[in-house]
């Protein structure tokens, strides 16, 4: 009798063994059948980060992770959602290849992000069979970023360039006078007035053919004011054709100026400042018109100029008239210095503004702009050399990204 | 009649009787073609002189360039940014403005709002009534305003700091590169020397202009060598002297003025380039206009 | 090939004129009392050119450069063309992109530049519609809008009739700002356009999702031909936003945008040469586009022969330009 008696506990203990080894044998086929086809569990991405983007406005957030670790062959992609608190049900917000370890949680219509307000992130690892997800990182906001340090290079360009150009200006201001170097074109200026005072010719004065608001024709009329002053000096006719209504004021009130400059505000006439047409190739045949009808001897094309450059230079050319031409469009520089006697080179021409009449507004600027050059140039050669050693620490505090 | 217009009256009414026996009235492709066709030969003719075709021609393209940029500048402009806006906000509440924005503090919707750009747009033309032109300087000024502060942090980034950055290059560099460099520097040196010491003192006569033709060609082959293998040095070399150039401050003589002299070549070296490439431009749009005429040509007969 | 009637006619013509200039230079000589003699040999041997240099007429000039262009397109004379680094990396930089990358193509461009930019955007269009990316084409210019239609409908909708539209390729449209339009997209391209070109809102397309400004896309692609074109898309977007910029431009405005190459711009297609250049890498890669991608590469038979002309006449003036100074000093 006591052999067929069963005590309780090794019943148990021999019925959770049986269980234990039926669940296992339940248990067993699945992984075992996995195991056996090489395929595991799909494991969550690790390191999940999530981070207010910088340098964007504060528009949106950045969560970046690592791929699971072992080698997970199924793996499809990433899936990103967020929720407002770790309780709350996550929304999906994002989808990405398997290949990509960064998403940035922008604003659009049905997934705004609120800037300053708190989330959470979960990043799932997907394959054909599910997912896998990571555990929730946050809170984290979006803020703008006040000083964007990358940018610091543009701050200090800033700080220096402006800073010359108040020094230079208070110099200048004194009284004191700075050192411009000779330019040949305005040297040459009176020579051109002088000829076409021999041949008894006018003068033919082109500002350009942009409006008020481009700093080509502010310039040109600053130099058309000693123009004018040497033309009635020399007491030859000055003709300034216009292609833009709003400049006719500023160019009447410039000649004018000249003579008065001369002595000679009695000698000025009007209709030598001519309003053409606003088109660009009507105006181009008006001014050729005016060369060879009236036989200009001396021609002065200085501003923003286009297409219309050649055809004007080369008209010019053709009647024999000398010419300087003054422009800061690069392109319309090579026709210039083909056809014309003398050609102010892009600064050249802002510098001859700046020399004929050495306005401490306009020389403040041309100084500094030549101290910059030095800075550029310093910078040119200790960098240059510096990349010869191999040593990129100057690139990398040029870099702006 | 005179006789020219009896020519031109002669010519107009054969090419309508050529368009007519060719078919380019039957649909509106063929019409666009000769169109654009007749168009093109009446520009053409002013390279043999100018002439009523192309007086007419000329003046098409003036007023219907005009009328085209106004009507685009309507349709494309002041229409859906302006008036377009304005107008639905007015009658719609804010139907205009995306997701019903508003300027802050809830002022005035988007849309509304954009009367006052509108008023400057108007204030602007100001400038051509004499005793309230003053006006036109506010609006002005916003303009200016505007376009420095868009374009000033842009340029500065684009075209100062970061063309800094792209100059920053090292000026030799790969294996066996300082070799090279020291190789090249001696021809150099021998080139200097040789125009100092023989070329500068020669006197006039045939074997003086042989002897220079062949320095000179020499020395241009020598450097042309010199900025294929070491681009880098040549594009900071350029650049610096360049900016030499451009200095106002130090009168350009002694070596400053030597090497603003090599700046000002640098400099005509690309105008040379920028007018080659104009010329090829030129040449590019001959050819559509040239492939086109073949077009019509080929409908035609 | 095969010489039709039109290309004997021209033969013929051609050699008439050779030999009829020979008379007429004699004449013309001896009206201006030079040497008749040597200038029928000149006028036969060097034709044009020499009634040129006797004539002084800037007429021929027009006549020696039409010829120019006409005969070598007449008999299609094939220009020979290698693609150069600086347009073979915007071939790279679309071939290495995996399929289904976002690329911008802007319509900077208008019908006067359409010779040199359309052959550059039609090859592009092609190339990114063969990788199987997705196209979003856009315009900055009024203009621009019409190109890209003429894009679309001559090579996406006849070449590519599997790709279908707003889930391979959209139509933004043309938006007026100029630069400030650039920089609006750089935020949000929602912000600007709430609807394509023909009106239908644009989250009803498949591959407007995810896509949210200019930072979404992986490349952005301009043909332009003056501002705002490739240099506001550097300024406003490349630089700011550290999205790879190339296209193309006039050979006007390449000269300009060399500095920026290659740590600013990626690549840069300048006039025809640099389209026959990507069309020429195009169809070295993809043969099947031989028939169709081949404008620019056509045109670069006149485009040599033109060239070569005004060569011989920038040296022969020079020449006689340093010869009469020389002359004249003595």
């Amino acid at each position: 009798m006591r052999s067929m008696q069963f005590s309780m506990p090794k019943a148990c203990a021999a019925l959770c063994l049986v269980l234990s080894a039926f669940s296992g044998s339940l248990a067993e086929p699945i992984l075992g059948d996995q195991q056996a086809a090489g395929v595991r569990a799909l494991l969550p991405p690790r390191d999940v980060q999530a981070m207010d983007t910088p340098r964007d406005g504060g528009l949106s957030l950045t969560i970046r992770w690592q791929p699971p670790s072992g080698e997970e062959a199924g793996l499809l992609g990433y899936r990103i959602y967020r929720a407002d608190s770790p309780n709350w049900e996550f929304r999906l917000v994002g989808q990405v290849d398997r290949n990509t370890m960064e998403y940035q949680n922008i604003p659009n219509d049905s997934i705004k992000v609120q800037m300053g307000k708190e989330y959470y992130y979960k990043v799932a690892a997907y394959d054909s069979l599910g997912e896998a997800m990571s555990e929730a990182v946050g809170p984290v906001k979006s803020r703008p970023t006040w000083f964007d340090i990358h940018r610091l290079p543009i701050l200090v360009a800033i700080v220096l360039f402006f800073g010359s150009v108040l020094v230079f200006f208070r110099i200048t201001k004194r009284g004191k006078g700075l050192f411009i170097r000779r330019i040949a074109g305005i040297a040459a200026m009176e020579e051109a007035v002088g000829r076409a005072t021999e041949l008894g010719r006018p003068v033919l004065y082109v500002p350009g053919i942009m409006d008020v608001d481009n700093i080509q024709t502010i310039a040109s009329m600053v130099i058309l004011v000693d123009v004018a002053k040497l033309a009635a000096q020399y007491d030859v006719p000055i003709i300034v054709p216009l292609n833009r209504a709003f400049v006719v004021p500023m160019a009447e009130e410039s000649v004018r100026q000249g003579f008065l400059n001369a002595g000679r505000p009695d000698s000025y006439d009007p209709d030598n400042v001519r309003y053409l047409s606003d088109e660009q190739f009507a105006f181009t045949a008006g001014v050729n018109g005016i060369m060879v009808r009236e036989k200009t001897a001396a021609h002065f094309f200085l501003g923003a100029f286009f297409a219309e450059s050649l055809i004007l230079s080369e008209m010019g050319f053709s009647t024999g008239a000398i010419q300087i031409a003054g422009t800061a469009n690069i392109h319309q520089l090579p026709f210039f210095v083909v056809a014309c006697d003398y050609t102010l080179i892009g600064e050249e021409f802002y510098a001859a503004t700046a020399y004929i009449s050495k306005d401490p507004q306009l020389l403040g600027p041309l100084k500094g702009a030549d101290f910059m050059k030095v800075v550029i140039m310093a910078l040119l050669v200790v960098g240059s050399l510096l990349e010869l050693f191999g040593v990129h620490w100057l690139t990398g505090l040029l870099t702006l990204s | 009649m005179a006789p020219r217009n009896f020519i031109i009256l002669a010519i107009i009414a054969a090419v309508i009787l050529v368009m007519l026996f060719t078919g380019a009235f039957s649909d509106f492709q063929s019409l666009k073609l000769w169109v654009g066709a007749l168009l093109t030969l009446m520009i053409f003719s002013f390279l043999y002189k100018d002439n009523p075709f192309y007086k007419f021609a000329e003046h098409l393209f003036v007023g219907v360039s005009a009328a085209y940029w106004m009507t685009k500048g309507i349709q494309t402009t002041l229409w859906p940014n302006c008036l377009r806006p304005v107008l639905l906000d007015w009658f719609q509440g804010g139907a205009a403005s995306v997701a019903a924005d508003h300027l802050p503090f809830g002022v005035l919707p988007y849309g509304v709002a954009r009367v006052i750009p509108a008023v400057f747009g108007l204030i602007l033309l100001t400038r051509l009534i004499g005793p309230i032109g003053w006006l036109s300087r506010w609006a002005m000024a916003f303009i200016i305003g505007y376009a420095a502060g868009t374009n000033f942090t842009r340029y500065l980034q684009s075209d100062f700091v970061g063309q800094i950055y792209n100059t920053l290059l090292p000026v030799v560099n790969g294996p066996g590169a300082f070799g090279v460099f020291v190789a090249y520097a001696v021809i150099a040196a021998a080139l200097i020397l040789a125009y100092r010491f023989l070329i500068a003192g020669l006197q006039r006569g045939a074997g003086a202009v042989t002897t220079r033709s062949i320095f000179w060609i020499a020395t241009v082959v020598f450097v042309l060598l010199f900025a294929t293998k070491f681009p880098n040095l040549t594009v900071v070399t350029g650049v610096i002297c360049g900016l030499i150039y451009f200095f106002f401050s130090v009168e350009h003589k002694g070596l400053f003025g030597w090497t603003s002299r090599i700046g000002i070549y640098m400099l005509m070296l690309a105008f040379g380039a920028t007018f080659g490439y104009t010329v090829m431009a030129r040449i590019s749009l001959l050819i559509g206009r040239m492939s086109d005429l073949g077009t019509w040509l080929g409908r035609v007969f | 090939m095969h010489l039709t009637a039109v290309h004997y006619f021209i033969i013929v013509a051609m050699a008439a004129l050779q030999i009829v200039l020979g008379p007429v230079c004699y004449n013309i000589a001896r009206r201006k009392e030079a040497n008749p003699v040597k200038w029928l040999i000149l006028g036969w041997l060097t034709g044009l050119f020499g009634l040129l240099f006797l004539t002084d007429d800037r007429r021929v000039v027009f006549l020696l450069i039409a010829l120019a262009v006409v005969v070598p397109m007449v008999f299609h004379l094939p220009g020979i063309v290698a693609t150069s680094p600086i347009v073979k990396a915007i071939f790279d930089k679309v071939e290495s992109l995996p399929p289904g990358s976002n690329i911008l193509l802007s319509y900077d461009y208008g019908p006067a530049t359409v010779p040199e930019n359309q052959p550059m955007a039609d090859a592009m269009t092609r190339h990114v519609l063969v990788k199987g990316h997705h196209l979003f084409i856009m315009a900055v210019w009024a203009t621009g809008e019409r190109q890209a239609k003429l894009t679309v409908d001559s090579v996406v909708v006849k070449e590519f009739p599997d790709k279908v539209y707003g889930q391979d390729y959209l139509l933004l449209g043309y938006k007026a700002g100029n630069q400030g339009l650039i920089n609006a997209l750089y935020q949000s391209i929602r912000g600007m356009y709430t609807t394509d070109a023909q009106g239908k809102p644009i989250d009803d397309f498949p591959m407007m999702k995810g896509v949210e400004n200019l930072r979404s896309m992986d490349l952005i692609l301009c043909v332009g031909s003056g501002k705002p074109g490739i240099k506001e898309w550097v300024q406003f977007a490349g630089d700011r936003g550290n999205i790879p910029i190339a296209g193309g431009v006039t050979a006007v405005e390449a000269t300009l945008l060399y500095p920026y190459y290659p740590r600013q711009l990626l690549g840069l297609m300048g006039g025809l040469q640099g389209a026959a250049e990507y069309e020429k890498a195009l169809i070295d890669h993809y043969p099947q586009f031989k028939m169709t991608s081949i404008t620019a590469v056509r045109y670069m038979g006149p485009q040599t022969i033109a060239h070569l002309v005004i060569i011989i006449l920038v040296v022969v003036g020079n020449a006689i330009y340093f010869v009469t100074r020389k002359q004249q000093a003595h």
